[in-house]
């Protein structure tokens, strides 16, 4: 897929609801994608935000915390849904690091009337690493290939 | 027609149906869930199947099986909620009567729900299996319910619990570990860290946890946990497990290892240890074989939408209710719908109704688009659908929703812009846009426009397996229905044929019409356009415009006809046309060029047409005759021009491409075919438009409007405007009232006409031919229109006054000036005419005809008489030669040799009555004729049998009256008996011999059965027949013929006697014959041991043959007759069996004698055979048949003999006699003594003795000399 494709998209999702689950992957920066989406009809979810701040240390609580927090966002957002939302969804590397599963979205929040779009930053590190650490830029976008349905895992936007 | 919109029939539903359905959502929205659900047959069984299950608290799996977008969730999320929620107010929202009947069944069970989507699953702790997923959703199940901590679920809770409830002394050591390895107190450790310490621990000292290891033990653990929190059992609902399946690949060990948890879950568990685990997996695959069991006894497969009529159902149901107070009006659509198409035919009623306002093949379309996984959703159908119904345009319409509609769906129009499909809908809009480009009017463009959506659609639904439709199916699936003139598959088929020339759309007759992507090179269109340019010579343009004039409808391929089709250039083709009632020959040519032979005068056609190609500046004075018009077209105008262009491209095309192959050289053939159509279709029409604008030639220059001539393309309506202006100004001298005409009379009426008139034809043609036209041909009255009674006919005028003016006429100087004009009569109408002229006899005339002629006429000549002889035969007149008046002898001058023959012929004027006398004449002749050579043959018969000669003077009698009988005319007749001497006196003469020619059979009879009668003299009826006899000569008879009469009762009169007499005479002499032949026939035994005695070889009796043969001689003569009695002597005097004639004698002095002579000579054989049989012989023998037949031979019985000897006695007699070695031999003793004593006084007894004496020792010598050494005995019989 391409910006253009998105963007057509975009488009006609706010004129009118289209029908089918509705998530894209943007490779790149978040501020360069509200810059081609309309905003009156954007709703962001920042992952980092609603994860749990107190310590918690075990993972799988945090997966569970996490996927819980995620769920009551989105149960909170369908329910004041209000004509056609864009979820712009940030800090999607927790989920990666965490294997928080997305079945939320499936289970509570995909509609005619929502479209989704997972922010994946490009990874880059400035510094210089020691060489015993081995830093995977795309172990994000690589999750989220695995955990996503087929019809979603190729609708990949990469920012040029 | 129906003119109800659908709008007005159907609500669409307020809310868009949404195309998303979430497994979790809908659970959490019951009674929307459960409302909105629509329980088709399929489903209903499936759910029904499962509650009954449930409701009988026995666990198993089901696995839901159906493409995306088949309502799998929904099918998850009604069931779920009607387990979990058995509320009536829920229930009541259930739309199908039946499913509400489980509720009380299933109130009281209480089933802990775990509910799972496996879409967007991640995998859990590191461990990528479906245990651990269930687990996990279990523990969020039960922190929904408050029971999150009175339950352990996994592993890591079985650790713990088992580690919590050891003693402390057991506990300690593990607290210790513990510390020793974190540094922490366990009990502010988290539950995962904790119990891999515990674990760590167990390895460590090689102790065992008491835990459950196996999923078997752990999902039965929860279970009874569970359980007794009250619940009954567990419902496991797991959607989109194929998402979760994908991940992992077949024969890994995840796979293999989420089998096992399936397996455990629905089989094992609910099987084996006999937990009311109920597990519903829905998924896009089927399920597992494993799962399935090998007797398909685990899993239960649900497969759901099993065809297009379940989707279509669910898909309407979820986008409009119907207005049930226009239920009539949507009855009125089923009707129309059912009477105009086939697609009705086959499904139910009730089915139109739940899919009303669809046209099912929409369904069909959009269900196929939509399970392609390429697309967003596969829920789109139903969205589709929403927005197709809710087009103002389609809901104004009064007629179906049609798949072609689906294109007004902005969903699916954005679908078909996804990768997999986007080619194909440029490609579609490519055509749809091209559809501008063609001439069509707006219905036409229309039904292009649905044509092109509709293989559009059904190409991108079977993309994978292209289908395409035949035209039967894409009337239905466009709905067309017919027009006035043509039916709804004409319709589609022309307009197929037009916008096939688009590379998207492929048509052939055979295979039907789809949608193509593959774009060609070049069109069709283009390629034409490049040879038109390339065969642009104005003198083959023209060429092709005169081909074109003259094209018939085959080389046209059925589009058309030239204005001259059927006509070949400068040939004259026979053509008729009606002018006032009368069917005119004439000729037509088409000419290219002028000859002046166009021009010349008519001689037999009534006018001449021609039509030239082109204008070559005819010059009127070269037309001679005043019937002759030439048509001359304008110049070619610009379309003309462009048309016979066209045609010559079109043809260049064909002729380029007739040789290629290849599927595209193909598409472009079918192209040309209907091209071609077009094109001819169009020059045709050109052509009547340049005649219409040109001038029309004729002698005399009347001034024919050719717009009015050629105001219709058709040829015949040409000529029939054309030719009567022509007949009109060139005939206008009226020898006949064709006015009165009831019809239009054509060449075939005269004939009918004249065989009315003349020949007594009452066939309903002939007389209904003279009803309507003999009038106005002024041959009958009008009152009387079928008798021929001519008044005031001015052709008879004109031949008579022709006739005054000379002694004879040349017959075709005659035709030629009736035909031509100004008098215009049809050939046939003269000859008719002139034949009526004829019979009329107003002068008498005749017509010569000339020699050869084929009328076959006597005497070679047409007059009065012989009319009704005529056959009317085609060009017959052409025969006739010179009309002439008549001479001869009048009929009256006949009659008084004629009535000598027929007394009854009477005088006659008019020619019909003469000609019935005249047949009366030669029909008397004609029988006299006939009888003639009889009545020879006869009189040599009689003359034989009575052996008595005919008179010499009958024979000439005869000879003389056979000529004139030969007579075949009353003037022929007359001819040969005006110097016939005595004719009266022969014919008196004729007619006694025929008198007594007709008797002759029975006069011959008689004469037979008088001679055949034997009688005895002693009779009467002797002297009776000898007077009959007498009387019965053929003299006197053929002078006198009415002697028979008296002669013939004399007769009967002595048959009836004799007959009387012979059949008692055959009856009592076959009575006393019976009775000889019995004697006869009891002697045959003895006749037959005379024969046997024959072969006694030792007695030497002779044969007596005669004997025998006078014996068989009498039994032939006493036969019986095989008649029975009384026997008929109609016919023949003699009884035809037996011929007994009355003087036979009876045979009985014969039959005595016969029998005398048998009785002696069996007794003389006897008699023999005993003394040869000596009693000595008889005692050494002891036989006692032989001794009983010699016993029989004593006594002198010979019917007992005879019937005891038979061929084993003769034999045994034969053997006996052998050995006994005696020969007896006969002498003739007593007759030698005879012949040396005649007479022998007393005195001589010595001598005589000694006589005896020596003559029996000379026998005995003699016999002794024969048979040496054998004992002899002598026979003095």
């Amino acid at each position: 897929m391409t910006i253009v494709d998105l963007k057509e998209i975009a488009a006609k999702f706010k004129e009118r609801p289209l029908p089918g689950r509705k998530l894209y992957i943007w490779h790149g920066s978040k501020e360069k994608l509200l810059g081609y989406l309309p905003a009156d009809n954007i709703r962001e979810l920042d992952i980092l935000q609603i994860a749990p701040q107190e310590g918690i240390d075990e993972p799988t609580q945090i997966r569970k915390r996490v996927k819980k927090a995620i769920a009551q966002k989105l149960e909170e957002y369908i329910l004041n849904l209000k004509g056609q939302q864009i979820l712009v969804v940030s800090n999607v590397y927790l989920l990666a690091r965490y294997k928080v599963p997305l079945i939320s979205l499936y289970e509570i929040y995909f509609s005619d009337k929502t479209m989704v779009i997972l922010v994946v930053l490009k990874g880059k590190v400035d510094i210089r690493l020691p060489d015993y650490v081995s830093f995977e830029d795309n172990a994000t976008l690589k999750y989220l290939k695995e955990v996503l349905p087929e019809e979603h895992r190729s609708n990949v936007i990469e920012e040029v | 027609m129906i003119n109800v919109p659908i709008g007005e029939l159907i609500k669409r539903v307020s809310e868009r149906p949404e195309g998303t359905i979430l497994l979790s959502r809908a659970i959490g929205t019951p009674e929307k869930t459960v409302n909105t659900y629509r329980f088709t047959p399929n489903i209903r069984g499936w759910i029904e199947e499962i509650l009954e299950k449930v409701s009988t608290g026995r666990g198993g799996g089901y696995w839901v099986q159906a493409e995306y977008g088949a309502g799998k969730t929904h099918f998850l999320a009604v069931l779920t909620c009607l387990l979990m929620d058995t509320s009536k107010e829920l229930w009541d929202k259930v739309k199908d009567e039946e499913i509400k009947n489980f509720r009380h069944r299933l109130e009281k069970i209480k089933l802990f729900p775990v509910i799972l989507s496996l879409k967007g699953e991640a995998g859990v702790d590191e461990e990528d299996n479906l245990l651990k997923v269930i687990e996990d959703r279990i523990e969020e199940s039960l922190e929904k319910v408050g029971l999150e901590n009175k339950i352990s679920i996994t592993t890591e809770d079985e650790v713990i619990d088992w580690y919590k409830t050891r003693p402390a002394t057991f506990r300690n050591p593990i607290d210790d570990f513990i510390r020793g390895k974190t540094d922490i107190n366990p009990e502010n450790l988290g539950k995962r860290e904790l119990s891999q310490l515990i674990i760590e621990y167990c390895k460590a000292t090689s102790f065992r946890p008491e835990i459950t290891t196996s999923t078997k033990d752990r999902i039965s653990h929860i279970y009874h946990q569970i359980q007794g929190q009250g619940y009954q059992g567990l419902l496991f609902v797991i959607d989109e497990f194929e998402a979760w399946q994908r991940r992992h690949p077949i024969d890994s060990a995840a796979y293999a290892y989420d089998e096992e948890v399936l397996e455990t879950l629905s089989w094992i568990l609910p099987k084996d240890l006999g937990l009311e685990i109920f597990t519903i997996v829905a998924s896009q695959a089927p399920a597992p074989a494993k799962l399935r069991g090998e007797k398909e006894d685990r899993f239960t497969n649900v497969l759901l939408l099993r065809d297009e009529r379940e989707y279509g159902e669910i898909v309407t149901e979820r986008v409009r209710e119907l207005v049930e107070e226009r239920q009539p009006e949507i009855d009125q659509y089923y009707e129309y719908y059912y009477n105009e198409f086939r697609f009705l035919r086959s499904i139910p009623k009730e089915y139109f109704y739940s899919i009303f306002p669809f046209q099912p093949r929409i369904f069909e379309a959009i269900r196929r688009i939509t399970i392609a996984r390429d697309l967003p959703t596969a829920r789109l159908g139903i969205s589709v659908i929403y927005e197709v119904i809710g087009n103002s345009e389609v809901l104004s319409r009064d007629s179906l929703v049609t798949a072609s509609d689906l294109m007004v769906s902005k969903d699916l129009c954005d679908a078909m812009e996804t990768e997999v499909y986007r080619e194909a809908h440029r490609a579609y809009q490519s055509a749809i846009s091209s559809l501008e480009e063609y001439d069509l009017d707006e219905e036409d463009k229309e039904l292009a426009d649905k044509i092109i959506k509709t293989l559009f659609l059904m190409f991108v639904a079977y993309k994978d397996t292209p289908k395409a439709l035949s035209v039967q199916e894409l009337t239905e699936a466009t709905l067309t229905s017919k027009g006035i003139l043509k039916e709804g598959e004409d319709n589609v088929l022309r307009v197929l044929n037009i916008i096939r020339d688009l590379p998207q759309v492929y048509y052939t007759k055979e295979k039907g019409a789809c949608f193509k992507v593959s774009e060609r090179e070049t069109r069709p269109a283009q390629i034409f356009g490049t040879t038109k340019k390339k065969v642009k010579d104005e003198y083959e343009i023209k060429n092709k415009w005169e081909e074109g004039l003259i094209l018939d409808l085959h080389r046209t391929g059925g589009v058309g006809e030239g204005l001259f089709s059927g006509f070949e250039f400068e040939h004259r083709i026979e053509r008729t046309a009606e002018h006032k009632r009368i069917e005119y020959p004439g000729e037509i040519i088409i000419a290219r060029s002028w000859r002046e032979e166009y021009g010349a005068k008519l001689d037999g056609p009534h006018f001449r047409v021609i039509f030239m190609t082109e204008d070559l500046g005819l010059d009127p004075e070269d037309i001679e005759d005043p019937r002759i018009a030439v048509c001359v077209p304008s110049p070619l105008t610009n379309a003309a021009f462009e048309a016979s262009w066209d045609y010559l491209a079109i043809l260049k095309m064909e002729e380029d491409y007739l040789p290629q192959g290849g599927s595209e050289a193909e598409e472009i053939k079918e192209w040309i075919k209907t091209k071609k159509r077009d094109v001819v279709s169009n020059l045709l029409n050109k052509q009547i438009g340049v005649y219409r604008e040109g001038k029309i030639f004729t002698k005399q220059s009347i001034g024919i409007d050719s717009n009015k001539v050629f105001s219709i393309g058709k040829m015949d309506r040409v000529l029939d405007t054309l030719i009567p202006l022509l007949l009109s100004n060139a005939y206008t001298t009226f020898f006949i009232d064709a006015s009165n005409f009831r019809r239009k009379f054509t060449s075939s009426e005269a004939k009918k006409v004249f065989e009315g008139l003349f020949k007594g034809n009452k066939s309903s043609s002939a007389t209904s031919a003279c009803d309507n036209f003999a009038p106005g041909l002024g041959l009958v009255l009008l009152e009387n229109p079928r008798e021929f009674e001519p008044e005031g006919n001015k052709v008879f005028e004109f031949i008579k006054d022709k006739l005054s003016q000379t002694d004879e006429i040349h017959i075709w100087k005659l035709y030629r000036d009736l035909q031509n004009h100004p008098v215009g009569l049809t050939k046939e109408i003269v000859t008719l005419q002139l034949l009526a002229f004829i019979r009329h006899g107003k002068p008498a005339c005749e017509i010569s005809l000339k020699p050869m002629n084929r009328l076959d006429l006597p005497g070679n000549r047409i007059n009065s008489f012989n009319i009704p002889d005529i056959e009317w035969k085609r060009k017959f007149e052409e025969d006739f030669d010179i009309l002439y008046p008549m001479a001869g002898p009048g009929w009256n001058d006949v009659l008084p040799l004629a009535r000598f023959i027929n007394r009854n012929l009477k005088e006659a004027t008019k020619p019909d009555e003469i000609k019935a006398q005249e047949a009366q004449l030669l029909l008397s002749c004609k029988t006299i004729s006939d009888r003639i050579p009889h009545i020879k043959g006869d009189l040599k018969i009689l003359s034989d049998k009575f052996a008595e000669p005919v008179e010499e003077k009958i024979p000439k009698i005869l000879e003389g009256l056979e000529k004139i009988t030969e007579a075949s005319s009353f003037t022929e007749f007359y001819s040969l008996t005006k110097d016939y001497e005595d004719i009266k006196d022969d014919f008196e003469i004729f007619t006694k011999v025929d008198t007594l020619d007709k008797e002759s059979t029975e006069l011959l009879n008689m004469k037979s059965y008088l001679e055949g009668a034997v009688l005895p003299e002693k009779e009467r009826l002797y002297g009776d027949r000898f007077l009959l006899q007498q009387r019965l000569k053929l003299s006197s008879l053929l002078d006198n013929p009415s002697l028979m009469g008296s002669i013939k009762a004399q007769f009967e009169s002595f048959k009836t006697t004799y007959k009387n007499l012979y059949q008692r005479f055959h009856r009592d002499y076959f009575k006393e014959i019976k009775k000889l032949r019995e004697e006869l026939e009891s002697a045959t035994v003895r006749i037959e041991a005379i024969s046997r005695l024959n072969r006694i070889t030792e007695l030497h009796f002779s044969e007596e043959k005669g004997l025998v043969v006078q014996f068989q001689d009498l039994l032939k003569n006493t036969e019986p007759c095989p008649n029975t009695d009384p026997v008929s002597v109609e016919t023949s005097p003699l009884c035809p069996e037996c011929k007994l004639e009355l003087t036979r004698e009876l045979p009985k002095e014969e039959t005595k004698e016969i029998l005398s002579k048998i009785n002696k000579e069996l007794e003389r054989r006897s008699r023999k055979l005993a003394q040869a049989l000596t009693k000595k012989i008889l005692e050494e023998v002891k036989e006692n048949r032989l001794n009983k037949l010699m016993k029989v031979a004593g006594i002198a019985d010979l019917r007992k003999f005879a019937e005891i000897l038979n061929d084993e006695l003769i034999s045994l007699v034969n053997d006996i006699l052998k050995k006994a070695n005696i020969k007896t031999e006969s002498y003739p003793v007593f007759e030698n003594l005879g012949k040396r004593y005649g007479l022998i006084g007393e005195e001589k007894i010595e001598e005589i003795v000694s006589a005896f004496k020596e003559e029996l020792e000379k026998a005995f010598r003699e016999a002794k000399k024969k048979h040496i050494g054998k004992k002899v005995r002598i026979s003095l019989r």
